[in-house]
């Protein structure tokens, strides 16, 4: 994920160096507090954990070690991180666990004659789209946002229709949260991206916006929902 | 005239001269120059006051101005004099590749995608 911009009305990311107790190489990762006893620097995050998150670091740390160094070397691995606690990053929608993979394609069976059902191709309900958004990639509804309020197995219902009528073909993309609201959401392996394949299930975020583009370029922007310098600690 | 070189140095000397060599310490009488050529060393990102980013041979370090243009000036420490402020973002070229990817393809994605705020 990427510094997008911060929500206080700056667009001026913080950036900090901080001692870090675990390796990384890998951009973009959010990093964490560590209130442990005996714990040595921040650590990573999990796919499903972000309490007392710090920021997303723009260099890595390298290969943690503790052990004096046969050639004196430091023995501090130091990471640059953004500490805005209202920073808002943009975060790749993955369609699975894996990097880049294309988010669900549903294709609309049937839709109503007043654009408050569809009935789609696979199961709407498992993973839940409920409480989520979905949008229209192909149709007369093409770049066109509903949000699903209950879902029964294949038909997705909406309490503000869609503009035109749903036809049989139609495709669509889910988004896997709805902005303004905290969602928990699990992020992908590498922790760079949101895994849009799950009912809303993880971590705490703050979903801001979505940006909708197709299934492998489309983006949920989120922050911390959790920040040990928020004045919340947990 | 002959220069004298001392050439029967122990192992233990030779060994401590290393570390002296190496350490360092910010003081008076050195300056922050050591401490950026570590960070430079290591491939950290680097930030630096204005008049101490127009002194960084960026090219040379192999490091680049952040690729993400909203990236670029940031708040924090001066790597240098440790001056706090808004101070210039500097990137290992390595890292560089990846950030500008991921900000180029955000980039496209936001001009021809749809912006979903409830």
């Amino acid at each position: 994920m990427e510094f997008a911009y911060d929500l206080s009305g700056s667009s001026t990311a913080f950036v900090k160096k901080y001692q870090v107790a675990a390796s990384n190489t890998v951009l973009g990762v959010p990093y964490l507090q560590n209130a442990a006893s005996g714990g040595t620097g921040i650590v990573l995050g999990t796919t499903t954990g972000a309490a007392n998150a710090l920021g997303v670091n723009v260099d890595t740390a390298g290969t943690y070690v503790t052990a004096q160094q046969s050639d004196n070397s430091d023995t501090q691995r130091l990471t640059s991180v953004i500490v805005n606690p209202h920073a808002a990053y943009r975060a790749l929608l993955s369609g699975g666990a894996g990097d880049g993979t294309a988010m669900t394609l549903f294709t609309a069976v049937s839709g109503g004659s007043d654009g408050l059902t569809i009935v789609m191709d696979q199961s709407v309900a498992s993973p839940d789209l409920d409480e989520t958004y979905l949008y229209c990639l192909t149709g007369a509804n093409a770049g066109l946002r509903r949000k699903v309020t209950s879902t029964s197995t294949t038909t997705a219902t909406f309490i503000v229709a869609w503009r035109f009528d749903v036809a049989a073909g139609d495709t669509f993309m889910g988004l896997g949260a709805t902005p303004t609201q905290t969602e928990a959401l699990t992020l992908n392996t590498s922790l760079t991206q949101v895994n849009g394949s799950l009912a809303p299930t993880g971590a705490a975020y703050n979903v801001v916006e979505a940006i909708a583009n197709d299934r492998s370029s489309s983006y949920l922007v989120i922050s911390f929902g959790d920040h040990c310098f928020s004045g919340r600690p947990t | 005239m002959d220069i004298l070189i001392r050439q029967d140095f122990t192992k233990d000397e030779i060994k401590r001269a290393e570390i002296a060599r190496l350490e360092f310490r910010k003081n008076r009488f050195t300056s922050g120059v050591s401490h950026l050529d570590d960070l430079v060393t290591l491939g950290k990102a680097v930030l630096l006051c204005d008049s101490h980013a127009r002194k960084f041979n960026a090219k040379t370090s192999k490091y680049e101005k952040h690729p993400a243009e909203n990236l670029r000036r940031v708040i924090g420490n001066c790597d240098l004099c440790n001056m706090p402020g808004l101070h210039t973002l500097f990137v290992n070229s390595s890292d560089a590749v990846e950030h500008r990817r991921n900000w180029e393809r955000a980039r496209t994605s936001m001009e021809y995608g749809t912006i979903i705020s409830n």
